[in-house]
């Protein structure tokens, strides 16, 4: 055998819970022998031997395999009342657990192999005197030992990993000793239960005072509601801090206070030459007694404000630590989903005839385990998609005087408040060339000269864009590139692809370390506040009117010789923004690698530390919001996630090169530009929909309702019609039923917009053959824009 | 906790004193929490409303269906606000005045607001003055609405909140 692995990480996981199935295993024996005839314990022992028996396998531990096994179809053969339970077999079970004990990984040693057959050969024995055991087990073992459960810890049991270079395996093989040795010397284990049963634990203190790392596991739910709390308290940190400086206000005012004594004082002085001097000497006495205990107050105040404001501070700075290292208990290193690549590769490389090496660094670099687990997917789709589309066949490498195995490489590293990964491969890499025309076939341009390179390259992240001649079993180029983008997205994470041709091509993803808490920015947009974290903030700056510069509804500004987009935050988030009327205007600049723009806002409030929250059971999940944090004061705001909106922002205007054309009204290109008809009676809606539809690229006729819309039929070859449902004379679902019933545009697709979602409607849209239902509500340009291309493609 | 405790406790919640009907407390009647909205009348089961609060400022929620006002912080935690009004097919309330409250109800394990013009009171009703909701209602309110009584003179339209819950969750597209 040689897969097992070397790795000292995934040997502690599987310490750890090997131990834990030997535990149960062992407490449940002694239990069912002291009252046997539980079936649910013979069933739950029998799954803690499947389990071991599974990642034993796994890990390439034969010896512990083959014991987990014979255990695994004696308890089979028990559940099913073939074998009775009797003392000698329970006390050959615990042995062969102790035996499993033993073999156990200690300190990154590892004998794969021990001889364990004197056990197997007592075991055999016990299954043979029940026939029907190893056909009945043969069957279980079909079967998964219980629900499979999706975390990184099960995908680390099923890793092999990358297998060590070869000096490496040599040299652990001297290390570990010779398999007699490791069976020799032990004496058979206690034949009474009581003494089976101390030994392990014996046994099991002795190999963990050897470990250098003892892990636990813990519930994730815990971790985050600890984390949770955690944020509590940093707000009431925050609040406390404030109070504080209430503290010293109180403080000015009650030396103010002190002062106004002291000149009354000094004028009641003067005035006791003249007047009554009893009535004054009265007067006089108060007063003195109001000065003192003025006086008082104050120093109490300096003394309580003073030790708070100690407090408060050596607090935040415990507090700090506190939650960087709550944060860091849920962070594991990367190595963890990594280490499932490297049969990702091997299998994708085998099925398409490849030669393909995985060269792995930076595994030690350390997530979120949330982002952890929903990052794995869209990487082993990126390495696929490498295998699959970037190396080539080994003839075609050699001829290019390549050599014949092609290299992907995944490498991870930590920058700033950002983990990045890539994955890299040295094959045929991606012609810009190639995706422009692609882009200009499709109708998203004119002409190939509008588009650079890296608007090319990230075309391949649109949906249904692929520029693979044919689509393999595994993946086209671009297929399914959509939903990485979209998950990593979601995770506030960004896309890149660089490549050239003939060298290689290489993926940046770019993660925020952790998705809990992080400093953000608060703004200010005409009475809404909003946090943008500050990890995708470049620069904030202000921008004079005079230089904006509008073309068309875009807008932007020179910024040190780059034209940056300049987008109102607001007002694309669907709220009233007010006009200023100052000459200059706020804005953030946000940016993730490649796209860069300006987000205008009316005031930046400060720093911000983001303890963030979702938005609660009842909303779901919205695009461009990452969730919801408590600012000091206890109001709520909206915490942006700023991928998801500069690709929201992107996709709406599809900025300058994949908009309409300027020139239009001639050239090929426009003439081969798909074209809907909205029909819509509101002059605002109409309008609208029509700007959305022609800055993607589309050419739009409209009409006023049903009547008119039928007029524009009869003349024009309409390839799409997106309609309103109430209008006057005809209305969307007479004008839908209409359209069907003509022959020449009964395949036209209808897509109804309605201001309500509304079951009834949708039905009966859907009766009078409307291919899609769009809420207004919901109506992102993004949906409308996605039905369309889904429809008319 | 008797049907007169429960009500003094949302008179303090609410931040004001809600007045509680005179009348006879008996096993047969039933207390429904009183409110007003865009000038009609409706009502809640009092068992339904975990408390009233004053409405306080809402933090608009971008991309969220129009039936959503906003959430709020309640003590810790993010409270969806429905535009109840909305729901109704009533007018929506441009500004919240010193008299807005926000209604807090669970349902189906979801724990929502829902805005309000203005609490009224919790009122005793007699199961046997319930009647069927009439037929002239919009046709939104019909799902909701689902039955009716007369309190004070006032027709009070009585709400199924597991329904409004339902049907605003519905409109979120999910």
């Amino acid at each position: 055998m040689d897969n097992w692995s070397t790795d000292k990480e995934f040997l502690e996981t599987f310490r750890a819970e090997a131990e834990e199935h030997l535990r149960n295993l062992n407490e449940g024996l002694l239990e069912l022998e002291s009252s046997p005839g539980s079936d649910d314990l013979v069933k739950k022992l029998f799954r803690e031997a499947h389990t071991l028996k599974g990642s034993a396998g796994m890990m390439g531990f034969t010896s512990i395999r083959d014991l987990a096994h014979h255990a695994e179809d004696i308890l089979s053969a028990v559940q099913k009342g073939q074998t009775a339970l009797t003392k000698e077999v329970a006390d050959l079970l615990l042995e062969s657990l102790d035996r499993i004990e033993e073999l156990l990984p200690v300190a990154g040693e590892v004998d794969a192999e021990a001889d364990v057959s004197d056990l197997i050969e007592k075991l055999d024995n016990v299954e043979s005197s029940a026939p029907a055991a190893g056909e009945a087990s043969g069957r279980e073992e079909e079967q998964p030992a219980g629900p499979p459960e999706l975390s990184v810890v099960e995908a680390e049991e099923a890793t092999e990993k990358k297998q060590p270079g070869e000096e490496q395996v040599q040299e652990e093989e001297a290390r570990v000793p010779a398999p007699g040795a490791a069976q020799g010397g032990q004496p058979p284990a206690g034949r009474t239960a009581t003494a089976a049963s101390q030994k392990p634990v014996a046994s099991s203190a002795e190999s963990r005072a050897k470990r250098s790392d003892p892990t636990i596991r813990v519930n994730i739910e815990r971790l985050d509601k600890l984390l949770n709390l955690m944020g509590e308290v940093q707000v009431n940190q925050l609040d406390t801090e404030s109070q504080v400086n209430n503290l010293s206000e109180i403080h000015g005012q009650a030396r103010e206070l002190k002062d106004a004594f002291a000149r009354i004082i000094r004028e009641v002085e003067d005035l006791k030459k003249e007047i009554d001097p009893d009535k004054i000497a009265t007067l006089d006495h108060h007063l003195h007694q109001a000065d003192e205990n003025t006086h008082e107050i104050l120093e109490k105040l300096d003394r309580t404000a003073s030790h708070i404001k100690e407090n408060t501070s050596s607090r935040k700075i415990a507090l700090d630590e506190l939650q960087d290292r709550t944060l860091h208990v849920r962070m594991l290193p990367v190595s963890t989903i990594f280490g499932l690549y490297p049969r990702v590769v091997r299998d994708a490389a085998g099925s398409c005839g490849k030669k393909v090496r995985l060269e792995m660094e930076g595994e030690q670099t350390e997530l979120d385990k949330r982002i952890l687990e929903q990052i794995s997917d869209p990487l082993m789709h990126i390495i696929r998609n490498s295998v699959d589309h970037g190396i080539e066949l080994p003839s075609y490498r050699t001829q290019s005087g390549k050599p014949e195995e092609g290299v992907v490489r995944i490498s991870a590293a930590q920058r700033g408040d950002k983990v990045e990964i890539t994955v890299e491969d040295d094959g045929a890499g991606i012609d810009p060339a190639a995706l422009k025309r692609t882009a200009v076939e499709k109708g998203l341009a004119v002409s190939v000269d509008e588009i650079s390179d890296e608007e090319a390259f990230d075309l391949i992240f649109r949906n249904g864009f692929s520029t693979a001649r044919e689509v393999t079993s595994i993946s086209g180029r671009g297929v399914g590139l959509d939903v990485v983008k979209n998950n990593i997205e979601k995770l506030e994470g960004s896309v890149n692809i660089d490549s050239k041709p003939g060298t290689g091509t290489r993926f940046t993803v770019s993660l925020p370390v952790s998705l809990a808490i992080f400093a953000g920015l608060l703004v200010d947009c005409n009475g809404t506040k909003f946090v943008i974290p500050l990890a995708s903030v470049q620069e904030m700056v202000s921008v004079r009117k005079s230089d904006i510069q509008t073309l068309g509804n875009h807008r932007g500004f020179i910024m040190r010789g780059d034209a940056t987009p300049l987008v109102d935050l607001l007002d694309f988030l669907g709220g009233e923004s007010n006009e200023s009327d100052s000459d200059s205007i706020h804005a953030v600049v946000v940016g993730n690698g490649r796209s860069r723009m300006a987000l205008q806002v009316e005031r930046l409030l400060g720093e911000q530390e983001v303890v963030i929250k979702s938005l609660g059971s009842f909303l779901p999940r919205l695009r461009n919001i990452a969730g919801i944090t408590i600012l000091a004061s206890g109001e709520a705001v909206v915490v942006l996630n700023v991928n998801e909106l500069i690709s929201s922002i992107k996709a709406g205007g599809e900025t300058v090169a994949l908009r309409a054309p300027k020139d239009s009204g001639n050239g090929k290109a426009v003439e081969r530009r798909i074209r809907v008809l909205v029909v819509e009676d509101s002059l605002v809606v109409r309008e609208l929909q029509r700007n959305i539809l022609e800055s993607a690229g589309y050419k739009v006729e409209t009409a006023v309702d049903g009547e008119d819309a039928l007029a524009h039929l009869s003349k024009d070859k309409i390839d799409c019609i997106v309609t309103d449902l109430e209008m006057p004379r005809m209305n969307g679902f007479e004008l839908t039923s209409a359209v069907r019933k003509n022959e020449a545009t009964k395949d036209t697709p209808v897509i109804m917009v309605s201001s309500l979602s509304n079951d009834e409607d949708k039905q009966r849209g859907m009766e009078v053959g409307a291919n899609a239902y769009v809420v207004k509500g919901t109506f992102d340009q993004h949906n409308l824009l996605s039905t369309i291309e889904r429809l008319v493609a | 906790m008797g049907k007169l405790e429960q009500a003094k406790t949302y008179g303090d919640v609410g931040g004001g004193e809600i007045p509680q009907i005179p009348g006879q407390e008996g096993d047969e009647k039933l207390s429904y929490l009183v409110f007003r909205l865009a000038g009609e009348t409706f009502a809640i089961e009092v068992e339904k409303a975990r408390e009233v609060i004053r409405a306080q400022k809402l933090s608009w929620i971008p991309g969220s269906h129009e039936t959503v006002r906003g959430v709020i912080n309640l003590r810790g935690n993010i409270i969806a606000v429905l535009e109840l009004a909305l729901l109704l097919g009533l007018p929506a309330a441009e500004e919240l005045d010193k008299d807005s409250r926000i209604i807090i109800v669970e349902s189906e394990g979801m724990v929502v607001g829902m805005l309000v013009d203005s609490v009224d009171e919790v009122a005793l009703v007699d199961p046997r003055e319930i009647s069927k909701t009439m037929r002239t209602l919009d046709s939104r309110q019909r799902n909701i609405v689902v039955s009716q009584t007369t309190v004070r003179d006032r027709i009070v339209g009585m709400l199924d909140i597991d329904q409004v819950v339902s049907d605003a969750r519905e409109q979120q597209g999910q």
